[in-house]
């Protein structure tokens, strides 16, 4: 039995319309799952052990090779790292495991490296417009206009 | 004279360490036939006066819309027949405009130029020493880099305002799907100035969610 949690300090993972989405923060390639591969990763990534995911899913027609390359291929990629046992029960849904004929899914893409390693930060707070936290910067008034000074020169 | 360039800047706020005369200037000196637009997301300063003072046309938002959003809205406005969008706080490198002007060729929809990180002049010393920027110069970025015909817009529609941030990605994947091509060229047209690292820590979740929402969308397709 084994137990695994998202390695958090890489990969970023959103699940929306039950489709998984993990993103390695420090190469720019991203990972895709189907809908089933979507719902055993979510279980992993909660601390619910193989064993329990395993006696689910064997029910239902799934593969043995396929959930440990599935669950292999997490960490080789460095999606997955081992963790402890959360004791959350196992939750899936059959109707989507059928959907995608119980086969588990993880494709790896780089096709967007160069753009999601760029890093546009040019998000806006509210109050403070399109530029840095004021309060991350040197308040001091005279300082301040020492160096817009150096700007303007 | 070349064929008239719209240089959109949206921006909210921008009038702090003169960044947006400093963008502005930035983009007179490139001695280019160009009109720039200034989108204002109602801005707090006096964003739009600056904006009026080097006799750039202004469009102005009624409520906050987002920097997307203020792309679209220079888009709408633009009367240029090329396109570039460049930020409020990022200086473009004289000549640049000029280079990917000149590298377009009959099937070319949209050249594209490096972005260099440059710790803003304004940072002090201990913000510039907690901040690690890119050393080298790095493509991927909108911000006075890639030059595109505004008739790419004809093809591919405005950017999608349900996401903030990462629209270049969903930019490029409908550039490859329409079959619009590219020129890469290696250099380096605009300084991308770097103000601090907080923000963009605070904000690297929703960026990222941003991200996955475009990469999930593109993997549909």
């Amino acid at each position: 039995m084994a137990n695994y949690q998202l390695n958090e300090t890489k990969m970023f993972a959103d699940i929306t319309d039950g489709i998984a989405i993990v993103i390695n923060s420090e190469t720019g390639i991203y990972y895709g799952m189907n809908a089933f591969g979507t719902q055993v990763y979510e279980n992993l990534a909660q601390g619910v052990s193989t064993e329990k995911i395993w006696e689910k899913i064997k029910t239902l027609g799934t593969e043995e090779d396929n959930f440990k390359a599935f669950i292999d291929a997490m960490l080789e990629k460095e999606i997955l790292l081992s963790g402890t046992d959360s004791g959350a029960e196992v939750n899936i849904d059959e109707a989507i495991a059928k959907e995608d004929n119980y086969i588990l899914e993880l494709k790896e893409y780089n096709d967007a490296q160069e753009l999601l390693l760029a890093d546009p930060i040019h998000e806006v707070k509210e109050e403070e417009g399109w530029s840095p936290e004021k309060s991350s910067l040197n308040e001091d008034k005279e300082d301040v206009a020492r160096r817009e000074a150096k700007m303007e020169g | 004279m070349n064929d008239l360039i719209s240089v959109i800047i949206p921006v909210k706020n921008g009038s702090r360490g003169k960044y947006l005369n400093q963008a502005i200037e930035g983009i007179q000196a490139q001695n280019m036939n160009v009109e720039i637009i200034v989108v204002d997301d109602c801005s707090t300063d006096n964003t739009v006066e600056i904006a009026q003072s080097y006799g750039c046309k202004v469009v102005k938002h009624d409520t906050p819309k987002g920097q997307v959003s203020g792309k679209n809205s220079g888009l709408k406005a633009a009367c240029g027949k090329y396109i570039l969008f460049h930020d409020h706080d990022d200086i473009m490198i004289e000549g640049a405009l000029k280079k990917l002007y000149d590298e377009f060729e009959p099937d070319i929809m949209a050249t594209e130029a490096k972005v260099q990180d440059w710790y803003s002049p304004d940072l002090s010393d201990e913000e510039r020493a907690r901040t690690l920027i890119k050393q080298e110069p790095y493509w991927g970025l909108f911000t006075g880099a890639i030059l595109i015909k505004k008739e790419a817009f004809d093809k591919i529609g405005l950017f999608n305002e349900a996401v903030q941030t990462g629209e270049i990605i969903e930019w490029q994947s409908k550039m490859d799907s329409n079959g619009l091509k590219i020129k890469k060229i290696d250099f380096v047209s605009t300084m991308r100035r770097i103000h601090s690292t907080n923000f963009g820590k605070t904000h690297q979740n929703t960026e990222f969610k941003n991200y996955a929402a475009i990469l999930r969308a593109k993997l549909r397709k």
